[in-house]
């Protein structure tokens, strides 16, 4: 089954592209102009540098080189005067905390050495997240050694001191009246009591979203990607402006209509882990996931079946949907097969189902709400009674205050976690400068900010007292894990001193606990309550039984809001705008280690563009290959009279007539001079009814002086010529066939013939001619296990890794040249059945039902390969192979096998050969081209290049220098650790107290490390599966890294 | 005679660049930041088992054992506050029965309402004396003691030098070298004149003119010219001997055994952990449950030298000298800030900015705590014998060499430890039989030779 189906990493391989072919046959597959620099003549007749000169330098440094050599560097020793209990040196230590962002949750386990957070990685506690996180939350603790942030109080744009500031700010918040705070979503209970005491003194509880009192003061809450439409529909609904909470890991039906609910839609961190687990083939059953959408999402490449719509069709599909599930008037679309096959799963698994739309339309999401009415999913796989609080923002709210703010009715604006000047452009920045007093509580200098009177900076999150109350009844509480660095105070501490509350938020924070969740905790004493939380880091409390005992009934008007829906007009081209793993809404848009990790699907970096459907670029004549010296076509896209430029780039799978383009980008990040980059905001539509996502749109070529050059890892690293590198099927063939259909073994012509003169196939160790290490089943064995079904291509791995192993950030420019350090990828591949119609797997004959619902073999059938292809996610780090080809063609022995099975790297014995890249078939070593920590051309964008970004390092790991090989060692600093700690306690390592920095932070626990000798662990069981195979393991080299066969719940 | 005369002068010659380029090397090996010597000619030897003079009680008990075992964390017997008052004259400023008392149960005698009681109590911010366990007895002999501490504190050397001469005395050496580099230059040119005036002779003799050469210069010339041979065999000789003796320097290069800096604070672990066998873990207590030993945060100094302060005059002998026990404590103080009259810190303390001794490359990964818990080792296995430094120097010479020799004779510490447990279950026969030869489970047998158990 597997073998039907052809593997491109993108449409250079697809289409044999001359230059891919060229290329991927090298190692390093960048250009180098060697002939170029000695052709030149004349810049050569006019260097410097003469001969003489050379051999000068040249003695002069082997001379230099050899006296440093002799210095003996007196180093000093400074220990502690007083030293702090709970620090030892040389120890780590870890602190439960909590993540908040503005629009991502996630509590949290922080990591510090010596007082300095080093790493983050998910509580397992909470029973929220179960832990998992993404890579915004892993990268976030470099944003705290970023040396932009703000280091003191601002006014008027001048360095100031808060004593100053304070008397200001009270001075002028004294005579004000209207009094707003504008801040993202806030779920922090404590946070909105702060506000209320500056905004409405202590009179009652929050409503929801805004609190207005007599003085005309409130609150607004405003989010940068606004969900208004989801909370109008529910309010209409069900008479209550949430967010529902839904539970994936019950739903075995699921149809997403343009919602990333994987990725960047709602609590997408609350349930990306659920939906993993209906992923499992082993389990009694395996969801089933359908995914309309524009643009590839993280939660389209994960569907069974991914139907390319576009944005405004989404009205119509579930217009639709409601007509086939029974409701009258249905709309008609072009998916009708689709949309039926989806309508009949539904029916098949009522109450066990859940509808999303991705839309910011109210009609649409109380269409949506009447579908999960109809199905009977209220009170079973969504609850509007435990509601999600991470989004309050409603968009007439904020048009509101926009208006009194241009009318002069606002006399002081305090904003806090929003840059709206960024995301609302000049409607905003008009209205700001009408009003007379505002302050803005930024971490690092933003347009709001720069706008504003005063800024006074905000701690970042690991120096800051923060609780949270994400979904009723479930709380946790954040701590600090480090002093503040900069003379910077927390905005809650700022509004209370403001408000003339003395307390410290801390203080204040423990006074809320103790006066209104503690009570309700069943806890007896409060110092215990509260002294295991912040242990813990989360807690739930069971909300109180009181007023909301009746059932909530769906009472929104279906028909009305069926016929609004049916009116959306399309556009011939239309605009969604996105946002992508790396930078979110613009959260990570300053974070190099977040540009540089490979977006999951388009494998860029460092950049932001359009992506369009290859055909229709095709026709327009764009380049649709990347390549380190492949131009870029760059596009001006205009939508409400808005123009922005970017470069096009060909996605496959991308819904014909429509571009989309990621939001949050346009920020300039680390010493970079020029924004990375364009802002999209602008583009975003707000009319009265709301903000839309989506728009039409015209693009314009765009003509520039230079190439416009992209760096994308995609055809970078190629596995070559094997066929064996994915596996996958469907769940029809793994559940009824055997493993051999799915997942023969090896074998091989062994060249001895049976007695009709056949040559028999044997296995393949019959052909080593390695024989096994004396200890390979002793002592340890160390490997991993990925399950490609549950591994959602997320890459919180990536920049885990990233963290823990000091990799070196490079910049797009040498990203493009094929030189990313990152120890670990993830492989995306595209896959397109390459049959035809009717002989889908030999011996599972298709029936017609397996055809229709079989979308992608049925689509792509009749339309380019590249229209709508199904795709892969795959890990790819070091496999320490038993038999690595590394090793033996090493000449000085760095690189060796240890008894413990790992692929050991001696970094310092490395003379920088490559041969073992060059013999890796895997193509997972690196070679470090330069001194990226101090070389100045990586000023720009290293971190590492300051002492202050330094404090990130782990110190348990090296730095590497220039001209070494690097890749993973499987965290081997861990297993040391793990082992000693069990050496200490005297017992065995129990299985799964080692974890490697990839596996923790993996959202789903698609990586399992472990023991392979430990016959009783996670490891051992999934080696053992059906599932289980190696990559090209025909090559014979025994690695230790095992990968679950990728199973879609599809028939035949 | 004349090739007798001839091969004397060569071997000389011979003789003097050999030892030539042995002190050239000499001087090589010798370190950037080489330590002052002290001269320590000879070492006050004094009995440290100095007057012990009893308490004169009468009754046979140890006042002196007694006080230091009760009431020297708090007190001295000098005039000096620590925790309490400094005790001297007590006995003349309240009478016996009320310090009965109060040694007793000082808060009985309060609550009757004693005015000296209540002050004190007020004077030392409230702090609660303990009631002591001691019996009238006991107390008379205390008092005695304090009444006459003896005179042994007052001006003796506390601890004294064992007068071992801590290093080589390297001076004298340097004198014997020059001595007798003088001499062989005298013999050289007592030898030439004699051989010049020899040959001279011999043509007299013979009766004929002598056109030798009749400089030292001349006659070396003539040597080179006349033995060709020997002189290549002599070149190369040399010029292998100093290839090797190249690359064994080069092989000590960032080898800093016996590297023994001077300390910003007099610190002696001789003193410390060998006469006061203080535990290595007291202080370094981070070796083990941690990958570095840690050097002491000065609360830890704090915990003894709160009340050892050093304001009685003693003196101590480090690397051969005499210091005040004052001097040194006071610089602890400084650090801190600390103010011993009024037992109170400041607000300016500054860090003590020791010198790193042992200094592993930023790759090596060292563990303490795999040595010292797991490994079950002694510090002295690699410190060497601390507790007979006054200055610490570095014992070992840290070369990876040096690491994986260890590695290969030290055995595993198996004993008891379920993690071994379970890797022995896992061994086959064979396996066990192969590294069980020798008797002994070594580092080595169990990966302790590889790359990344150290480098990653």
């Amino acid at each position: 089954m597997a073998n039907s189906k052809k593997y491109w990493k993108g449409l250079e391989q697809l289409d044999n592209q001359s230059d891919f072919v060229e290329t991927s046959n090298n190692e390093f597959a960048e250009h180098l102009p060697v002939t170029e620099f000695l052709e030149d003549k004349e810049n050569l007749e006019d260097a410097s540098t003469t001969r003489r000169d050379f051999l000068k330098y040249l003695g002069f440094g082997v001379a230099a080189a050899s006296l440093a050599a002799c210095e003996t560097p007196v180093t000093k020793a400074i220990p502690y005067l007083n030293k702090p209990e709970e620090v030892t040196p040389g120890e780590a230590n870890y602190y439960a905390s909590t993540y908040y962002d503005g629009s991502d949750y996630a509590p949290i386990l922080v990591k510090t050495r010596e007082g300095r957070p080093i790493f983050i990685s998910g509580n397992k506690e909470s029973a929220l997240t179960k832990g998992a996180i993404n890579a915004r939350v892993n990268a976030s603790v470099l944003s705290l050694y970023d040396g932009n942030r703000l280091k003191a109080p601002m006014m008027g744009g001048k360095e100031t001191d808060w004593d100053t500031i304070d008397a200001a700010v009270a001075k002028d918040l004294k005579t004000a009246k209207n009094i707003k705070v504008l801040t993202s979503s806030i779920i922090s209970p404590s946070a909105k009591s702060a506000i209320e005491q500056l905004v409405g003194g202590n009179t009652e509880e929050a409503v929801e979203g805004e609190e207005v009192v007599d003085n005309g003061s409130a609150h607004i809450t405003y989010d940068s990607i606004s969900y208004s439409g989801i909370l109008e529909a529910n309010n209409e609904s069900f008479g209550k402006e949430v967010i529902p909470t839904y539970s994936f890991e019950k739903a075995k039906t699921i149809v997403s209509v343009g919602a990333d609910f994987m990725g960047n839609w709602l609590d997408a961190l609350q349930y990306v882990n659920d939906y993993a687990q209906t992923r499992k083939p082993d389990n009694k059953w395996m969801s089933k996931h359908f995914q309309f959408e524009a643009s590839m999402s993280l939660s389209g490449t994960n569907a069974d079946v991914r139907i390319p719509a576009k944005p405004s069709e989404y009205g119509a599909i579930i217009s639709s949907l409601y007509g086939k599930l029974g409701g009258s008037g249905g709309a008609k679309t072009a998916y009708d097969k689709q949309i039926a096959a989806a309508a009949k799963e539904l029916k098949a698994s009522k109450g066990e189902s859940i509808v999303v739309c991705g839309s910011n339309d109210k009609n649409v999401q109380v269409l949506v709400n009447a579908i999960n009415e109809m199905l009977g999913n209220y009170g079973k796989t969504i609850d509007v009674k435990t509601t999600s609080n991470s989004k309050q923002g409603v968009d007439s709210r904020m048009a509101e205050l926009v208006a009194d703010m241009n009318a002069g009715k606002v006399d002081a604006l305090l904003i806090d976690g929003v840059d709206p000047v960024y995301t609302m452009g000049d409607s905003f920045a008009k209205a700001l400068k009408k009003v007379k007093t505002t302050v803005s509580f930024a971490t690092k200098m933003n347009d709001t900010a720069t706008a504003c009177k005063y800024v006074c900076p905000s701690n970042h999150g690991l120096e800051s007292w923060s609780d949270a109350m994400p979904v009723t009844g479930s709380y946790s509480l954040g701590q600090p894990t480090i002093s503040p660095l900069f003379d910077t105070r927390q905005t809650e501490e700022s509004l209370l001193k403001w408000a003339g509350n003395d307390l410290s938020y801390h203080d204040y924070i423990k006074k809320y606990w103790e006066e209104n969740i503690f009570p309700q905790s069943g806890a007896t004493f409060f110092g215990d309550f509260w002294n295991k939380t912040l242990h813990d880091g989360v807690v739930e409390v069971a909300a109180a039984e009181t007023e909301e005992a009746e059932t909530i009934v769906f009472s929104g008007d279906a028909s009305k809001a069926n016929s609004a829906v049916k009116k959306i007009k399309g556009g011939t081209l239309e605009l969604e705008l996105t946002q992508n793993m790396a930078v979110g809404a613009g959260v990570g848009a300053d974070n190099p280690w977040l540009q540089e990790m490979p977006d999951p699907i388009t494998k860029i970096t460092w950049d932001n563009y359009a992506t369009m459907n290859p055909s229709e670029m095709k026709e327009k004549g764009y380049n649709v290959y990347f390549g380190q010296e492949e131009s870029m076509n760059v596009i001006a896209v205009t939508a409400n009279n808005q123009k922005i430029q970017v470069p096009v780039v060909a996605q496959p799978g991308q819904a014909r007539g429509t571009i989309s383009v990621a939001l949050g980008y346009g920020k300039v990040v680390g010493n970079m001079e020029t924004p990375t980059g364009a802002n999209a905001y602008p583009l975003v539509a707000s009319t009265k009814s709301g903000v839309s996502y989506y728009a039409d749109a015209t693009i314009a070529d765009v003509e520039l002086d230079e190439a416009y050059h992209i760096a994308c890892t995609q055809t970078q690293q190629t596995v070559m010529g094997r066929d064996s590198v994915v596996r996958e099927t469907t769940l029809d063939v793994y559940k009824k066939g055997s493993k051999e259909d799915y997942n023969p073994a090896f074998t091989l012509l062994s060249g001895d013939t049976d007695e009709h003169g056949h040559q028999i196939k044997k296995e393949l160790k019959e052909f080593d001619l390695w024989g096994d290490q004396p200890v390979k089943n002793i002592g340890h064995r160390w490997g991993m296990s990925i399950d490609m079904n549950t591994c959602t291509g997320c890459s919180a791995c990536v920049t885990s890794c990233v963290a823990e192993n000091n990799i070196a950030v490079i910049g797009k420019d040498e990203v493009r040249r094929g030189r990313i350090m990152h120890w670990m990828r993830i492989d995306r591949y595209y896959s397109s059945e390459h049959q035809p119609l009717g002989d889908v797997g030999g011996t599972h004959t298709a029936t017609k039902e397996a055809l229709d619902l079989n979308g992608i073999s049925t689509y792509t059938a009749m339309e380019n390969a590249a229209d709508n292809p199904s795709v892969v996610h795959q890990p790819m780090m070091c496999q320490h192979c038993n038999h690595a080809g590394c090793e033996t063609v090493c000449p000085v022995a760095a690189t060796t096998h240890s008894n413990e099975g790992l692929n050991m790297m001696a970094y310092n014995r490395c003379i920088g050969t490559r041969y073992c890249a060059n013999n890796c078939a895997y193509k997972v070593r690196r070679f470090n081209w330069f001194n990226y920590i101090a070389y100045h051309k990586f000023t720009e964008v290293n971190p590492s290049q300051d002492d202050l970004g330094r404090m990130v390092l782990n110190p348990d790991v090296v730095v590497r220098s220039r001209g070494v090989m690097e890749k993973c060692s499987l965290c081997v600093q861990r297993i040391q650790e793990g082992k000693l700690d069990a050496k200490k306690a005297g017992s065995k390592v129990e299985d799964g107290n080692i974890q490697t920095a990839c596996s923790i932070a993996c959202p789903t626990n698609a990586i399992t490390f472990g023991d392979h000798n430990d016959e009783g662990s996670k490891l051992a069981e999934a080696r053992n599966q059906d599932r289980a195979y190696r990559i090209i393991e025909e090559v014979g080299q025994d690695g230790n890294i095992y990968y679950q066969t990728k199973v879609r719940n599809l028939k035949a | 005679m004349n090739k007798i005369t001839n091969l004397t002068k060569a071997n000389t010659l011979f003789k003097v660049s050999l030892f030539c380029f042995s002190f050239l090397f000499f001087q090589i090996n010798s370190y950037s930041q080489e330590e002052a010597v002290t001269e320590n000619p000879e070492v006050v030897e004094e009995n440290a088992e100095v007057a012990e003079e009893k308490a004169e009680a009468g009754n046979g008990l140890d006042g002196k054992k007694l006080f230091k075992a009760n009431c020297a964390a708090c007190h001295n017997v000098g005039t000096k506050k620590t925790v309490g008052p400094g005790l001297a004259g007590i006995n003349d400023k309240r009478s016996r029965e009320w310090l009965g008392k109060w040694i007793k149960n000082n808060a009985e005698l309060r609550e009757s309402g004693d005015a000296d009681a209540v002050a004190i109590f007020e004077e030392y911010n409230k702090s609660i004396m303990p009631p002591q366990p001691v019996n009238d007895e006991e107390i008379d002999a205390i008092l005695a003691y304090i009444q006459n501490p003896g005179t042994e504190e007052a001006a003796v050397v506390e601890e004294v030098g064992s007068g071992e001469v801590v290093e080589e005395d390297n001076s004298k050496l340097k004198c014997i070298f020059g001595a007798v580099i003088i001499l062989l230059i005298v013999l050289i040119i007592t030898l030439n004149k004699t051989g010049v005036f020899m040959r001279e002779m011999e043509a007299k003799n013979e009766g004929r003119e002598y056109d030798g050469p009749t400089s030292l210069w001349g006659n070396f010339m003539k040597l080179m010219g006349d033995n060709k041979g020997i002189v290549a065999a002599i070149v190369i000789v040399l010029f292998f001997g100093g290839l090797v003796g190249l690359m064994d320097g080069a092989f000590e290069i960032g080898v800093h055994q016996g590297y023994k800096p001077e300390q910003p604070i007099k610190f002696s672990h001789k003193i410390h952990a060998g006469d006061d066998q203080i535990d290595c873990n007291y202080c370094h207590s981070s070796a083990r449950h941690s990958k570095t030993s840690g050097i002491p945060s000065l609360n830890v100094c704090m915990n003894c030298h709160k009340a050892i302060d050093g304001s009685d005059g003693k003196t101590f002998m480090y690397n051969g000298a005499e210091y005040s026990m004052v001097e040194e404590i006071q610089k602890i103080y400084d650090h801190l800030d600390y103010d011993p009259e009024t037992q109170e810190y400041g607000d300016n303390p500054t860090p003590v900015k020791w010198i790193k001794i042992h200094n592993l490359p930023d790759h090596v990964y060292y563990s303490h705590e795999q040595h010292v818990t797991a490994g079950k080792q002694k510090c002295q296995t690699c410190h060497g014998p601390v507790e007979e430094m006054d200055i610490v120097e570095q014992h070992s010479p840290l070369t990876m060499k040096w690491c994986i020799d260890c590695h290969k004779e030290t055995a595993v510490s198996t004993d008891g430890n379920g993690y071994y447990d379970d890797m022995h279950k896992r061994m086959t026969p064979e396996f066990r039989e192969k590294v069980m030869k020798d008797g002994m489970l070594t580092v080595d047998e169990i990966g302790g030779w590889e790359c990344a158990k150290c480098h990653y």
